[in-house]
């Protein structure tokens, strides 16, 4: 057994104890977004570490990655075991603040009335209209976008990456924009999914929410393709799925819950499908929309690409890495008060100007207090979800439904795709971003339904100008 | 009544209960990471080894480089070859190299069991690489040098040239000695040493200690917090208000010996006035059921127990159950169908099965004021009384 062998024997058993805690987790919130949180900060925290330690298992020379050619190289060695124990400790802990602080759904089992009157209240119909016409303007911005990255001669994937040049401004215009529509799109979509509406609902405006839904969520996805952005479809994917698992799946009957279990499963593995063909679709030379749909089709064709890019990705691998970058200079100099953790980790390591890469949430931390990173981090980030659960914890007024919503699904994939990849800074990003900005378009779908409710309501109350009795039409007096 | 218990105060008290586990298994990674930690003194060193060019341009600034191939020095450093002639230097030990993206340099990685042998390794990888390549690189000399002399040769013998054109052959002699004299002077000059460091020195036992005390600590207060929540042990006030059964109770008693717990309930349940009746495991359980609802007389509770254990007390008293093996599944899934007379007459009942270790309640049914005349203190004194799934509360709805 080589030293690697029992890292990976150490880190698959640490992995075991901090899914048996995530369950504990679930069987106090019964919140499967708090749940999809948990699993998927794993997946940037320490599932790198397996193909690094196989790969190194024999030959501690071999690099496993690209980046380590262009960043540094990792070697099983003392300060790789601190990082793997540093990330573990990292994950162990997240989960036990969030389980000592989580709300406890067994004694609050009047949520559902909260939820079944916030989806009463919605209006799926403004969703669609509000989200159509932000997204007319960020069509807008795409082609000027696509116009001044055909003058640079970049792919569109890397002339969309970074905020800077003459398209600086219309690049971050179109990020918020992108944020506004996509998120809060998912957010209601997410409802649908779980409710397909009320039962009063008729069946035309049934059928223009599906559509609108399919329409839009297609125009994301390709949107998103075109400039190989990954982060957006997955966070959206994830938001439709929380909110069908939460609202759907779980009050679903046994007998009902294998067939759904099947399309849920089915439909899991063509997004997983779509997220690696766009992987694989990006960058190099694919400087224009026809190249990129060219290199899609090629691809999705030859799935053996798609499914390398899934497994083989070096997303897992890249921010994993970035503690080890820390812990083994020796003479590290803390910044507290560092704004930009990705700045300070790149001069750090010197990284070449081209290389994308990220940085951990907990090398982040680790860059500014040294080892009680570890604990700050962890604390943080388990207050952020705890804050977020009482966000959505119950949708009671308005104002609190707004924003309940978003909270209650975005925060599945998105918390762990801005948080796992960046630094402390992006706590704000996760609640702007995640929570006010679509908690702002689902609160105008609110308060759109709950007029139109208000309006029948008053509708029925009232007595009809005209009856019809034994054939005759009588004029109402009270009127 | 009493507040339920969540599944986080469970888990809270039972790892309270059983800290010592945890803090156990803390110490035991820690201490099994410090040893096998120290076991492993796998070490890397890195050599990088220079390979400086020798570049002269000529008069037309066309450069002349004088540079063997990396590639192939590289693979062949990498290759079984190398590895024969350096014997036992390099015994057990793995290498792999990089060229630097501007070839000035290349770097092998050699990692070995312990820092000596990795050390060993290295220096021995890296001197035959820098031998090599100066080898290669003034072998190309040599050859640079011999083209050269061809050139001045040819300009020496050729015939006078015509009027006006005298000056160019001159410079371009004059070049080619100077090119000559340089690529001399510089391969002179040429050296090649290469630097090695440690990168890995050890797989430090401490950090190693500390990763499995983390990973131990995490699988320990999982399985207890885990266990703590599918727990079937009486623990609090609202566990006993949970099983229905106050009054009369049916009991099935599994297995043919009986453990402490179950000797106890049923002693319980004969201090309190219950009648207690044997049926041999080869009688069939509903008919013994429908015997005893027939003679029923009201509130008496009801226990049965496997002839094996307890003596027989008088015959009038209703009594059932089986004690075959295979009980403890069994009225899991029959016995609504036949306790269902006693529910209609809206008596408090319950089945419980006790295994050989504990008593096992499988099913009941709630009745009005369940609990009321039997305080949690009477139900206290049953230790390890076990709380089946069917007894849980219902699924959350959210």
């Amino acid at each position: 057994m080589t030293y690697a062998d029992l890292l990976t024997g150490a880190l698959a058993l640490g992995l075991l104890g901090y899914l048996g805690i995530i369950v504990l987790v679930y069987r106090r919130t019964r919140d499967p977004g708090m749940t999809t949180i948990l699993l998927l900060a794993s997946y940037w925290t320490v599932l790198g570490a397996f193909p690094i330690l196989a790969t190194k298992r024999l030959d501690n020379g071999v690099n496993y990655t690209y980046m380590e050619d262009r960043l540094f190289t990792i070697v099983v060695d003392g300060a790789y075991t601190e990082t793997l124990a540093a990330y573990l400790l990292f994950l162990v802990l997240t989960a036990l603040v969030t389980l000592l602080l989580s709300r406890d759904a067994s004694r609050n089992t009047p949520i559902r009335a909260g939820w079944d009157r916030l989806n009463a209240d919605f209006s799926h119909v403004t969703m669609i209209c509000v989200v159509t016409a932000i997204t007319a303007a960020k069509v807008v911005i795409v082609l000027l976008l696509l116009r001044a990255s055909g003058e640079t001669g970049l792919s569109l994937y890397a002339a969309t990456r970074t905020v800077k040049g003459d398209a600086a401004g219309l690049l971050r215009i179109y990020q918020y924009l992108n944020i506004l529509s996509s998120y809060s799109l998912s957010a209601g979509l997410a409802l649908w999914l779980g409710y397909r509406g009320t039962p009063t609902m008729r069946r035309s405006t049934r059928a223009f929410v599906w559509a609108g839904y399919g329409l839009l969520g297609a125009l994301v996805f390709a949107e998103n393709a075109l400039l190989g952005n990954r982060a957006v479809p997955l966070i959206v994917m994830a938001a439709a799925a929380t909110g069908w698992i939460r609202w759907g799946f779980l009050r679903a009957s046994r007998a009902r819950r294998g067939p759904m279990l099947l399309r849920f499963t089915a439909l899991t593995l063509a997004g997983l499908v779509v997220l690696g063909t766009i992987g694989v679709s990006r960058g190099g030379s694919l400087t224009s929309p026809a190249a990129v749909a060219e290199a899609m089709v090629t691809n999705v064709s030859k799935i053996g690409n798609v499914v390398g890019q899934v497994v083989g990705s070096s997303e897992m691998v890249a921010s994993h890495m970035s503690l080890y970058g820390v812990i083994r200079e020796e003479n590290l100099v803390h910044d507290a008060w560092s704004a930009n953790s990705y700045g300070t980790y790149a001069d750090l390591v010197q990284a070449p100007e081209d290389q994308v890469f990220t940085v951990h949430y907990v090398a982040a931390w680790w860059l500014r207090t040294g080892p009680l990173g570890v604990i700050l981090a962890a604390v943080s980030f388990a207050l952020a979800l705890i804050l977020l659960q009482r966000i959505s914890w119950r949708p009671r007024s308005l104002w609190a439904a707004s924003f309940a919503l978003p909270a209650a699904v975005l925060p599945a994939a998105g918390a762990p795709v801005i948080l796992m990849r960046s630094g402390p800074e992006a706590l704000r990003a996760v609640f702007v971003e995640l929570v006010v900005l679509p908690g702002l378009v689902c609160g105008v779908c609110l308060l759109a339904g709950r007029s139109r409710n208000s309006r029948k309501a008053v509708h029925a109350r009232e007595p009809a100008l005209f009856t019809a009795s034994q054939g005759e039409l009588h004029v109402n007096r009270t009127h | 009544m009493s507040t339920v218990p969540t599944d986080l105060t469970r888990a809270i008290a039972a790892i309270r209960r059983r800290w010592m586990v945890v803090v156990a298994a803390v110490v035991g990674g820690l201490l099994v990471g410090l040893l096998l930690g120290s076991r492993s003194g796998a070490a890397t060193y890195e050599a990088v080894i220079p390979t400086p060019t020798i570049d002269s341009s000529d008069l037309i600034d066309q450069v002349v480089v004088v540079r063997p191939s990396l590639d192939d020095l590289l693979a062949f450093v990498q290759g079984p070859d190398a590895r024969a002639s350096l014997g036992d230097q390099v015994v057990g030990s793995s290498v792999t190299g990089v060229v630097a993206t501007d070839k000035s340099t290349i770097t092998l990685r050699i990692s070995a069991p312990d820092a000596g042998r990795a050390n060993t390794a290295a220096q021995a990888y890296a001197n035959l690489t820098a031998k090599a390549y100066s080898t290669q690189l003034l072998a190309q000399v040599a050859q640079s040098i011999k083209a050269i002399d061809d050139g001045i040769a040819i300009l020496a013998n050729r015939p006078a040239p015509a009027a006006g054109l005298a000056f160019d052959g001159s410079y371009k002699y004059a070049e080619l000695v100077v090119q000559r004299r340089f690529i001399q002077e510089a391969s002179a000059a040429l050296t090649v040493v290469p630097q090695v460091r440690p990168i890995s020195s050890n797989s430090s036992p401490f950090s190693t200690g500390i990763l499995l005390a983390v990973a131990f600590g995490a699988v320990a207060l999982a399985a207890i917090g885990l266990t703590a929540t599918r727990d079937r042990v009486l623990r609090y006030a609202a566990d006993v208000e949970a099983v229905p059964g106050s009054g009369p109770v049916v009991a099935v008693l599994d297995g043919r010996q009986l453990g402490w717990a179950a000797k106890v309930m049923l002693a319980e349940h004969r201090k309190g006035g219950a009648s207690v009746a044997f049926v041999p495991s080869s009688s069939q359980p509903s008919e013994a059921l429908r015997g005893i609802i027939d003679s029923w007389q009201g509130d008496t509770p009801v226990v049965c127990s496997p002839t094996s254990v307890l003596p027989t007390p008088g015959s009038s008293c209703p009594a059932l159950f089986s004690s075959s093996r295979n009980s403890a599944r069994t009225p899991r899934t029959t016995s609504p169908e036949r306790l269902g007379p006693w529910r209609e007459q809206g008596s408090r009942t319950s089945a419980l099965s006790c295994s050989r270790r504990a008593p096992n309640p499988l099913w009941g049914s709630r009745s009005p004021g369940r609990g009321a005349d039997r305080p949690p203190s009477a139900w206290a004194l049953l230790p390890r009384i076990r709380v089946a799934p069917a007894f849980r509360a219902p699924p959350l709805d959210r």
